[in-house]
């Protein structure tokens, strides 16, 4: 997966401000980002995407929960988790938690960095479509 | 036969009487006043030998006739014999005979003439004196004592059995005629040279002195040096008796080291170092004696290693965490039946019938163990003697088994009220500290990280735009004009966290500051030791009360308190110095803190108060804001000032409470956190 390859990300968080940033961001990065404000949201229109970009405090449904959702999955995609409060997540999980954890706020590369390690070591493809 | 009146006179005087004895008839002519010493008159004793020799003592009457013949014989140049004769009255008194022959040229002997006197008082008083002597030499040796004699020069010419025993030698004659210094060394040789010198000079001397006895045991002695004098009052010899205070020693140092271990206590040692040192303190009240100290855990079934200093590691690893029973050995079983078990040989005492192979390892055979109550009788652990040979213990070991228990007991629940202080501290410093701040700094790192995540992506959003051609000016505009009104609304939530430190719910009661400052010290003293800081308080004894909740108000001092504290880390240690006091002033009560820190910067007088304003490495700087934010919600006022002699102080005013009708404990209701705890 080159830096250049471009990607379908999905975004979920219920900050407006965070999430149109990301969104700002992930295109000025060269790929193609699908944004919603709620965990139930994304599952209610269940996206094909290569990622999802997930806050841990969401309304409803956390993105934790949305993670474990996905795994049961047969056709997962990876997740990234996003968290204002790393420290809470880091005591209750400890080093436990395969999936990488971004502690807002954090920094281009980082996230970059992030969903290329998760999606290398994570065997779903999407499936691509012509579109 | 006549005498010359004068001489018989002078004879009567001298209590000596005239015999004259013919051998040939028996005839025997003795002074009469001799006659009148028996009782009788000089009629009443007829003048022959036959009737003089009725009146000798049965037991001396043959050896005097021996005498007499052996004198006519030839075989003695005179006749002397003391003898007994009977008074009228049956009793007897003292006769001295001397007398001899004179013979003619022939040989032939012509006359047997001689004296007699009265020495009955002498000879009660030889026998007195014989009597005494005997008395003296039972006394010196059956005194527990050890009795010598030593020539002027210091040489031992005697010492009693006792001396003997004590020393543990069988045979004194290889210790005769040895100086008694040579015994000793050093300090203790000048002090016998100085004591033997002064009785020499007629005083007496005295001198301590430690000897080791045949056994390898040492022992003490307390010696006293007295000159022995003859008639004359000239010192011809010395007397020595040495008292073992070994014992007395023992005490006097066992008195000393309780005193020094319950200072240890009381300055807050580790408990594992002061059963340590109780343990080595007993252990040295008796030779060949190895002493435990056992906890028994919270369960009250598990026995944890408290103190074995002198036992090898193998044997106590093997107790630590041993179980108590009805036969756990001597400490499980004194520690679970709550009495005192003495096993005098764990060799054939069923008590150690699980434990017997270890004991036997290591070479212990007698245990004697007392538990360690607490006040309410719980037992707490145990506190035991070994010894390596089996036996019973004496008086005096059970009286001190008894102590060091009391003592552990001490150091134990010393240990444990420190504890519970200290987690009693702990616990507000963690409702100050980490729960109040961690719930805050929580729901604050949420806020903030929102508008914080918004501006840093936006920004490295806006570095991607830049670095295209051609510039898409729109999208920077937007970006950039994200970034500014999230910077804005990280501001926001800044103001909010301030409104909110203002205002809390609180509940209203009467609290006594002085009270609050009180049980604030209580809590935090742990904290002050560690630190090294010396607190000094001056509280009004009857401070009117304030209206107010005691938890919000402790937090209010403890802040100060470790503000202080926080304040003083780069102070000499000599110079920590915290002051409290409290006082009532015109409708209010004034507490004040200070510290003998650096002070506070210029000009930063009321920054301190502001939230995450800190001149410290450490802390978020919120500590004094929700002091203060407390502080107004009882109505009151906080405010920092720095020392004329260095350090700062911090004064808080109180309203008192007003004595008002309607001031039922009420709730000033006020906007409650705004921020959600995460999660």
């Amino acid at each position: 997966m080159s830096p250049n390859e471009s990607l379908i990300l999905a975004v979920v968080d219920d900050d407006d401000d965070v999430r149109m940033a990301l969104s700002r961001l992930l295109r000025a990065m060269g790929h193609e980002v699908r944004l919603f404000t709620s965990a139930e949201e994304f599952e209610a229109e269940d996206p094909v995407v290569d990622c999802v970009i997930a806050d841990v405090r969401l309304p409803g449904v956390s993105g934790l929960e949305l993670r474990e959702r996905l795994r049961t999955r047969n056709r997962r995609p990876p997740v990234v988790l996003i968290t204002g409060d790393g420290d809470r997540l880091a005591r209750d999980f400890g080093n436990t938690l395969d999936t990488p954890v971004l502690t807002k706020p954090f920094d281009a590369a980082v996230l970059a960095e992030a969903v290329r390690s998760v999606m290398s070591t994570t065997a779903f493809h999407r499936e691509r479509h012509a579109h | 036969m006549p005498t010359d009146d004068l001489y018989r006179r002078a004879a009567v005087a001298g209590g000596v009487g005239v015999w004259h004895w013919n051998l040939e008839t028996g005839e025997i002519h003795v002074d009469p006043f001799i006659k009148e010493i028996l009782g009788f008159a000089d009629h009443e004793i007829r003048d022959h030998v036959d009737e003089w020799a009725k009146l000798v003592h049965p037991d001396d009457a043959a050896s005097a006739l021996e005498r007499v013949e052996a004198h006519l014989n030839g075989a003695t140049s005179s006749y002397d014999r003391e003898y007994r004769m009977r008074h009228r009255d049956g009793s007897y008194r003292w006769f001295h005979s001397r007398g001899s022959v004179s013979r003619n040229e022939q040989g032939a002997i012509v006359r047997f003439a001689g004296t007699v006197t009265d020495v009955t008082e002498r000879k009660r008083a030889e026998e007195a004196l014989r009597r005494a002597q005997e008395l003296n030499r039972r006394i010196v040796d059956s005194t527990g004592d050890c009795v010598k004699i030593l020539d002027l020069e210091g040489r031992l010419l005697y010492i009693n059995p006792v001396g003997l025993r004590l020393m543990g030698i069988p045979d004194g004659d290889e210790l005769l005629n040895r100086l008694l210094v040579e015994f000793f060394h050093g300090e203790m040789r000048q002090a016998a040279d100085r004591a033997i010198a002064s009785a020499r000079r007629g005083g007496a001397g005295r001198f301590h002195y430690s000897m080791r006895m045949a056994s390898g045991v040492t022992k003490w002695f307390d010696a006293v040096v007295t000159p022995i004098t003859d008639a004359n009052g000239a010192v011809v010899q010395l007397l020595v008796i040495s008292r073992d205070i070994t014992e007395r020693r023992r005490e006097d140092a066992f008195r000393a080291a309780q005193h020094q271990v319950l200072e240890m206590i009381a300055t807050g040692t580790a408990l594992a170092a002061v059963l340590d040192s109780l343990a080595r303190l007993v252990e040295g009240q008796a030779d060949g004696m190895f002493c435990t100290v056992l906890l028994l855990d919270e369960d009250g079934i598990t026995v944890r290693h408290g103190a074995a200093p002198s036992l090898p590691p193998g044997y106590v690893q093997a107790i630590n965490g041993l179980m108590v029973g009805p036969n756990a050995g001597s400490c499980g079983t004194a520690m679970y039946l709550g009495e005192r078990v003495i096993v005098t040989d764990i060799l054939t005492d069923p008590l150690w019938e699980g434990h017997r192979d270890v004991a036997q390892k290591f070479g212990l055979r007698a245990c004697w163990s007392m538990p360690i109550f607490s006040p309410r009788r719980k037992v707490l652990g145990s506190f035991a003697m070994y010894y390596t040979e089996p036996r019973e213990p004496s008086d005096r070991e059970l009286r001190l088994i008894e102590t060091a228990a009391d003592i552990a007991r001490i150091a134990i629940e010393q240990q444990r009220s420190y504890q519970e202080a200290d987690a009693q501290r702990r616990q507000l410093a963690h409702l100050n500290r980490v729960a109040t701040l961690g719930e805050l700094s929580g729901a604050l790192a949420h806020e903030l990280s929102q508008p914080l995540t918004a501006v840093l992506t936006n920004a490295q959003a806006a570095r991607h735009f830049l670095n295209r051609q051609p510039l898409d000016v729109e999208q920077l505009r937007d970006a950039v004009e994200d970034i500014i009104k999230n910077d804005k609304r990280a501001g926001a939530v800044i103001d909010r966290l301030r409104a909110l430190l203002r205002k809390e719910e609180i509940a209203r009661q009467p609290v006594d500051l002085s009270d609050v400052v009180r049980e604030v010290i209580d809590l935090a003293v742990g904290e002050l030791t560690s630190r090294r800081i010396n607190v000094k308080s001056a509280l009004a004894p009857a401070v009117p009360s304030v209206l107010g909740d005691r938890i919000q108000l402790q937090q209010v001092v403890l802040n100060l308190v470790l503000n202080a504290c926080d304040a003083m880390n780069t102070t000499d240690t000599g110079d920590r110095l915290l002051m409290l006091s409290t006082r009532a002033d015109d409708g209010f009560v004034e507490l004040a803190v200070s510290d003998r820190g650096p002070g506070i910067p210029d000009g930063q007088l009321e920054r301190v108060f502001e939230p995450f304003v800190t001149f410290r490495e450490q802390g978020l700087g919120l500590g004094l804001a929700i002091s203060r934010s407390i502080v107004a919600a009882h109505g009151g006022s906080i405010h920092a000032e720095n020392n004329a002699d260095g350090g700062a102080t911090f004064r808080c005013f109180l309203p008192t409470a007003t004595p008002n009708p309607s001031s039922r404990p009420s709730k000033i209701k006020s906007q409650s956190l705004g921020f959600q705890p995460s999660r």
